[in-house]
């Protein structure tokens, strides 16, 4: 299982709002994220998942309420956010990969051009990388030449490829064949086991059960349950929780 | 400050200004590179990029903007030696225009005869074209094809002054305004050719194969199935045609057919100032500009029509 | 996709064309003109007309190119600027832009050209006519290809400005190495299509004090009184500009079959 470190915080998100237009999609949520842990975000559609994960690296701008990473408030207005996303990964539902580059320029572009790593340099961490999501013989090859599965892999070694604190997922398997849901998911196994900080938007219940550390069940956009994984699904507070779960499993 | 290519290109905008302040101005024609606008756009490139890259504020990006354009406008003031105060009386002047107004109109009924002619033939010849084509015949297709790409070719201009001038040597004299309307209708011909064709073939195969297994004749077919649906595919870039039409006319003046710019010159001789030029290209502003809002609100709808086609 | 090979015109129909075009053609000749191919000779490819004046014709040529290149190159570059601010979306520099860009949609060149070297000297702003034509040229074509750009960053999608931004890097980043190369590609038709039209736009100048490849044309030919030097002018343009406009549509083609 994990190994959390309760005294080093790296997210404190605290009274997170946020509107679109009229629509209060995230209500005052607050809760604090720590060295190590694995946290799964579950909920129903249009519960607020997706826009609470893309918040934290302002992807999405909160309407208000204050995000600190490490001891920076990121949500000040006059933070540069660029130079805080190298520290954060995030992995998309539709992979977001470069069509006009291949698997390898991917994965090297950003320490190139960002944390100004030499090519030399960029390539081999990005052949290890490559290696690491099994796709060492795909280097050389395109997006469109590759399955939903490999992609989402070649986008999980690109993101790893800026040694981020934190990886963001929102929903990385949504969008796969169910054959290949389970290469996806045990590269992200590969990850929890090596200690990387993680949140996950996911349904997928075996990750959830079996790789994380910690559950939050967004309904409604608010934080209705929150705690390790197995006080949460064996015994969840609220009824919205129970309906929830057993429509999941 | 790190050396990127933000700071290189405002840095090189810089030093051209501060040369072009300190540098003596009189003939040297090398010098005269810095003056040039050339050196406005490097600014604005540098700017352009460097409020990219770094984090500011959206206030700070439009005064950038402003500034930069404002620059441009300096350089205008100051280089060039321009004499504002003439602005009124040159560019403006009612007093000299009042009851010369009436002058522009039989004009103005000239350009509208030329540009409404030119684009009925041209639609025609398009429209005949296009279903020509459709037929695929490879030899005709070639010939239509060949049209096409000579006539998108060659320039207007060209193409009229040859039609005036060069025709009448083989016998074929024709009035200026005229060889205008036939080069024109000829020439867009080509463009509208391209537009009929594109929306012929925008319609489904499938529709032509299920109405032809219904018993309808080819001639049914293309005027019940086909012209319908084209026709809301074709009506965008028809009007953008005929736009380009609409202002492809003042290449009338070349040939002297006594439309709006020769009038406009004439009371400018006559009147000693260039109101009259201003004017017309506002009238050729307020003609066109109502039809390019025209066209944008005819593609909006189309695309909602195109949403309800049966495929 | 296969070609649209569907016989709507029965044969006959189209065979009856054909002959239809070829009496028209023939009847119009013998009722204007003699057929006579040396007579057409002397008059439209004259060669003896052109003893000598060949140089002044390339020196057109080559101010033609000259125009050509440097419009060329400012409209891309203006063209691109324009589509980049537009793009962020600030309310000021937005309106600013859709003003000046409908604004050259709507103007035609010769205008916008006699207004800037005939209209101007009068508020005693004097630009040569070879500055006058950039300067015409090169706005009304940045704006065309800016809507251009524009529309290609845009139709990029949102995803990949997302996972750039995700990744650390910086608008400017973004823009320089994943939205402008893939937009350059798409948008490479339209593009094609403006510079087209910069080129067939330079003939415009003739207008103005400037000796370019048509005006010398119509030197020649008025001098000499023979059509041969605007024939062989329109030959020279369209040695340049049939070859680009095969280029062009077969460019629009590949696109539309890629979609």
């Amino acid at each position: 299982m994990q190994q959390t470190d309760p005294s080093e915080p790296i997210l404190r998100i605290i009274e997170l709002e946020k509107f679109f237009g009229s629509l209060h999609v995230l209500k005052s949520l607050s809760t604090t994220i720590y060295k190590g842990e694995v946290v799964s975000v579950i909920g129903p559609s249009g519960g607020g998942k997706s826009t609470f994960i893309r918040c934290l690296n302002r992807i999405e701008e909160p309407t208000s309420g204050q995000i600190y990473f490490g001891d920076r408030e990121i949500t000040d207005r006059h933070i540069n956010m660029s130079e805080i996303r190298r520290d954060m990964g995030m992995v998309f539902q539709n992979f977001g990969l470069f069509p006009h580059l291949t698997a390898q320029e991917n994965v090297m572009l950003a320490p190139v051009k960002v944390r100004k790593v030499s090519r030399r340099e960029a390539q081999e961490d990005g052949e290890r990388l490559l290696k690491r999501v099994g796709l060492e013989d795909k280097a050389e090859s395109y997006p469109d030449q590759l399955s939903g599965g490999q992609q989402q892999r070649v986008a999980i070694a690109r993101a790893l490829a800026m040694k981020p604190k934190v990886l963001f997922f929102d929903e990385p398997t949504s969008a796969l064949d169910p054959e290949m849901v389970r290469e996806v998911l045990d590269v992200m196994v590969g990850l929890v086991e090596d200690g990387m900080t993680m949140i996950v938007v996911s349904h997928e219940m075996s990750f959830i059960k079996e790789a994380s550390s910690r559950v939050l069940v967004l309904v409604d956009g608010e934080i209705i349950e929150d705690g390790p994984v197995s006080e949460v699904m064996s015994g969840p507070k609220h009824e919205r929780t129970k309906e929830f779960l057993g429509k999941l499993l | 400050m790190r050396v990127t290519l933000s700071t290189m290109t405002l840095g090189a905008g810089l030093i051209s200004v501060v040369l072009a302040f300190v540098l003596p101005t009189d003939g040297m024609s090398a010098l005269n590179l810095i003056y040039n606008p050339f050196v406005c756009i490097l600014l604005m490139i540098g700017t352009a990029v460097f409020a990219l890259d770094r984090h500011i504020p959206a206030w700070t990006q439009s005064l950038l903007v402003v500034v930069g354009v404002a620059y441009l406008m300096a350089y205008f003031v100051i280089f060039s030696g321009a004499d504002w105060s003439l602005f009124y009386d040159q560019f403006l002047n009612h007093e000299k225009m009042k009851g010369h107004y009436h002058i522009l109109i039989p004009p103005l009924i000239l350009v509208a005869k030329i540009s409404i002619y030119s684009c009925i033939f041209s639609t025609l010849i398009g429209l005949f074209l296009a279903v020509l084509r459709s037929g695929g015949n490879i030899f005709l297709n070639y010939f239509i094809t060949g049209y096409v790409i000579f006539f998108r070719a060659i320039p207007a201009i060209v193409l009229v002054v040859l039609v005036y001038f060069a025709l009448p040597f083989v016998g074929i004299g024709l009035v200026s305004t005229t060889s205008v309307i036939v080069s024109l209708s000829v020439m867009f011909g080509a463009y509208t050719t391209e537009v009929f064709r594109s929306g012929i073939e925008s319609v489904h195969r499938t529709q032509v194969e299920a109405s032809k297994s219904l018993g309808l004749s080819s001639w049914q077919t293309m005027r019940w199935i086909i012209l319908p649906q084209a026709l809301r595919v074709v009506i965008p870039p028809l009007t953008g045609v005929l736009i380009d039409v609409l202002k492809t006319t003042s290449i009338a003046y070349v040939v002297g057919v006594p439309e709006l710019i020769a009038r406009a010159r004439q009371l400018e001789g006559a009147l000693g100032t260039v109101t009259p030029l201003i004017i017309v290209s506002c009238l050729y502003l307020l003609i066109v500009l109502p039809m390019v809002l025209l066209s944008s609100h005819l593609e909006k709808r189309s695309r909602r029509w195109s949403a309800r086609k049966a495929v | 996709m296969s070609i649209h090979t569907n016989r709507f015109t029965p044969l006959w129909v189209q065979g009856l064309a054909a002959l239809g075009v070829l009496l028209i053609a023939g009847w119009a000749l013998q009722h204007y003109g003699d057929i006579d191919l040396e007579r057409i000779r002397h008059i439209f490819f004259n060669m003896e007309v052109m003893e000598g004046q060949w140089g002044l014709l390339m020196s057109g040529l080559w101010i033609t190119t000259e125009l050509a290149v440097v419009s060329i190159i400012l409209s891309t570059i203006l063209g691109l600027l324009v589509a980049i601010f537009r793009i962020k979306e600030n309310k000021i520099i937005n309106v600013l832009l859709v003003g000046y860009l409908e604004f050259c949609r709507a103007t035609p060149i010769l205008v916008a050209l006699i207004v800037v070297y005939f209209g101007l000297p009068f508020l005693n702003i004097r630009f040569s006519a070879f500055e006058s034509g950039v300067i015409v040229i090169v706005f009304v074509h940045a704006a065309y290809i800016g809507e251009a750009f524009r529309s290609g960053i845009m139709a990029i999608h949102r995803t990949q400005t997302e996972a750039s931004y995700a990744l650390g890097m910086t608008p400017r980043q973004t823009l320089q190495y994943i939205l402008v190369p893939q937009a350059f590609r798409m948008v490479l038709p339209s593009l094609a299509n403006q510079w087209i039209g910069v080129i067939k736009d330079t003939a415009v100048t003739s207008l103005l004090a400037i000796t370019e490849l048509l005006k010398a044309a119509q030197i020649i030919a008025t001098w000499k009184a023979n059509p041969t030097p605007l024939v062989m002018s329109t030959f020279l343009y369209l040695l340049i500009l049939i070859p680009l406009t095969i280029l062009t549509m077969k460019l629009e083609r590949n696109q539309k079959l890629t979609r």
